[in-house]
């Protein structure tokens, strides 16, 4: 992906802001040839999960299963202590794979992300800091099903289930929200007030919403019904239309600066989720399971 | 103090309940130091559960058991050092080799013994390398037996180690435990359902039954107290004035019963000594314990 980014000059492209008639192009080119591959790494995603299916799950579950749990609780160190030291060198070797993975998947990436920018696709979930989350939550809620059911089989449905119910609402619900978005408008008809209005690629626009002068958002609906009632109407006169009723064009976004901020946030998400699965499961193993 | 007369294990109204099934009741006795203890009972008794209340697997319903002083659940880390426990079935990681659990017991137990391990390993023809599930049930009890001797333990609790063994598993089983009671000055619990082979190895009884204790004590106690008695069968009421009736073993004109006492026999009644098994059977199928199986049936049938 490096080589071609700098084979098409894509980096000359980026810094003169499509004024080459080339870049339009490569850009193209560029889209058409990594865009299956990074939909294939997206199912990179399932990683965390997978972890927490084979790891996680079979901790304790798989020790109450075979009876074993009654050779390892009895001897000279507590139960608890048991937990805390299997935990923490499986979780350990799994965030050590966590971030080479990480590491990888974001240099590989990083001509995307330029064009991009990091908020979009692959490059937010593969960050280091919310990968290792991801992982620590699957391996735990593994775990905390493991010694709740004590069975291995019904652990892992339960960590997959489990697992995509938080992953899922977070990545298309709630990350999009972590801070009030900004809103920024421009004139509909022409490019050039567009791009005074500052916008950069790295940005995460959330949604194109058609407002008013007042900045209240117009339906798309009234927009077409008001524009292109009459048959025949080009490009121009729709935008005369549009202009002619004060309507702007608008952007709602999360600016490419909190991007860090976003990572902290899901981060401790994610890890407070771990955090609270861990105390139910060392409750249940020290005063429940026998 | 003498140290012998210290209790290893003692139980106060120890209770423990399985949802609405009582699995032990009202559990009290104490064992001192240095017995070899078998806690004999049918199937479903309570052995199992006793057991596991003393290595803290479980925490009681209610009552109270102390090893050496202190309560399992309460002082796991004065406790579980102190015990060696062997579960039923001698439960080993499979995928593991003899060696991987040695080392898995010096990295778990402060106070471990390698070269007892080793040694025991070794004097047994077992070879380390081999994986845990490879390995008979009589060698995976002499390795789950050699695991619980090497954290230099001062109370032993073996549950049925002899259930899965053949006889002459067994033997070696029983050969190996006897002499480290006696390298090691250890007290031993011994729970079984079979009697036969204990009485060598054992001198000190807890018969268990409808997860009652029925009586403990010495063996050497024991079979003084109990006689079996033979006599008119109209003249059991003049028995049982001078001796406690445990059980009768056969009916008929003349009866023959098992009774407790050290006074003479009544005018009529001829008595012998009883042996350990005729004691703990006449134990097991005593009414009391009959009645209390039925009442605790009724129970459960109401429940469901």
């Amino acid at each position: 992906m490096r080589d071609t980014y700098q084979q098409l000059g894509l980096a000359h492209c980026l810094s003169e802001v499509a004024t080459s008639p080339n870049c339009g192009d490569a850009l193209g080119v560029f889209r058409d040839r990594y865009g299956s591959w990074l939909a294939l790494a997206g199912w990179l995603n399932f990683i965390p999960v997978l972890l927490g299916i084979l790891v996680g799950a079979p901790l304790v579950a798989r020790e109450l299963e075979h009876g074993t749990q009654r050779l390892v609780w009895t001897q000279s160190v507590t139960r608890g202590r048991w937990l805390v030291v299997t935990l923490a060198l499986v979780l350990g070797g799994c965030l050590v794979v966590a971030v080479a993975l990480s590491l990888v998947l974001t240099w590989w990436l990083g001509p995307w992300d330029a064009l991009n920018g990091r908020f979009g696709d692959a490059a937010f979930d593969f960050e280091a800091p919310v990968l290792g989350s991801y992982v620590a939550f699957a391996i735990v809620i593994g775990m905390a099903a493991g010694a709740l059911l004590r069975r291995t089989v019904a652990a892992m449905v339960v960590t997959l289930a489990g697992f995509l119910a938080a992953r899922l609402p977070v990545e298309f619900h709630f990350r999009a929200a972590y801070l009030p978005p900004l809103t920024r408008t421009f004139d509909f008809a022409s490019p050039a007030s567009r791009s005074a209005a500052g916008l950069s690629r790295a940005d995460w626009v959330i949604s194109e919403p058609i407002v008013d002068h007042a900045g209240h958002q117009v339906a798309d609906q009234q927009v077409y019904r008001t524009c292109l009632s009459s048959f025949g109407a080009t490009k121009d006169t729709f935008f005369h239309c549009v202009e002619a009723h004060g309507w702007l064009g608008s952007e709602v976004y999360q600016p490419a600066a909190r991007y860090w901020t976003f990572q902290g946030i899901e981060t401790a998400i994610f890890v407070a989720l771990a955090v609270a699965l861990l105390g139910l499961a060392a409750y249940w193993v020290r005063a429940r399971l026998t | 103090m003498d140290t012998r007369d210290r209790a290893a294990l003692e139980a106060a109204q120890l209770r423990r309940r399985y949802g609405r099934r009582w699995a032990l009741r009202d559990c009290s006795f104490t064992l001192p130091a240095g017995r070899v203890a078998a806690l004999v009972g049918p199937n479903g008794a309570g052995k199992t559960t006793l057991l596991h209340l003393a290595v803290g697997l479980l925490a009681p319903s209610g009552g109270n058991v102390r090893v050496f002083g202190d309560a399992p659940r309460e002082r796991p880390r004065s406790v579980l050092p102190r015990i060696g426990f062997v579960a039923q079935d001698h439960p080993l990681y499979r995928g593991m080799t003899v060696e991987e659990h040695v080392i898995l017991g010096r990295k778990l137990n402060p106070r471990w013994d390698g070269d007892l391990a080793a040694r025991r390993l070794r004097r047994l023809g077992i070879p380390p390398e081999q994986r845990a599930g490879s390995l008979s049930g009589g060698q995976q009890a002499q390795v789950a037996l050699a695991l619980a001797l090497a954290k230099r333990p001062e109370l032993v609790l073996l549950d049925e180690p002899l259930a899965s063994l053949d006889p002459l598993a067994r033997r070696e089983f029983l050969r190996a435990l006897t002499l480290a009671v006696e390298e090691q000055g250890l007290t031993v619990v011994l729970s079984s359902h079979i009697v036969g082979d204990l009485e060598r190895v054992c001198n000190y009884l807890i018969i268990l039954s409808a997860s009652q204790v029925r009586i403990a004590g010495e063996i050497a106690d024991l079979l003084p107290e109990h006689a079996v008695f033979s006599g008119p069968s109209d003249g059991v009421a003049a028995l049982d004035a001078t001796h406690a009736v445990i059980d009768t073993m056969e009916g008929g004109p003349r009866t023959e019963l098992l009774a407790r006492g050290r006074g003479p026999a009544p005018a009529g009644w001829k008595s012998r000594p009883a042996t350990l098994e005729e004691i703990v059977l006449a134990y097991l199928s005593q009414p009391e314990a009959a009645r209390d199986a039925l009442v605790e049936a009724g129970a459960q049938a109401t429940s469901v």
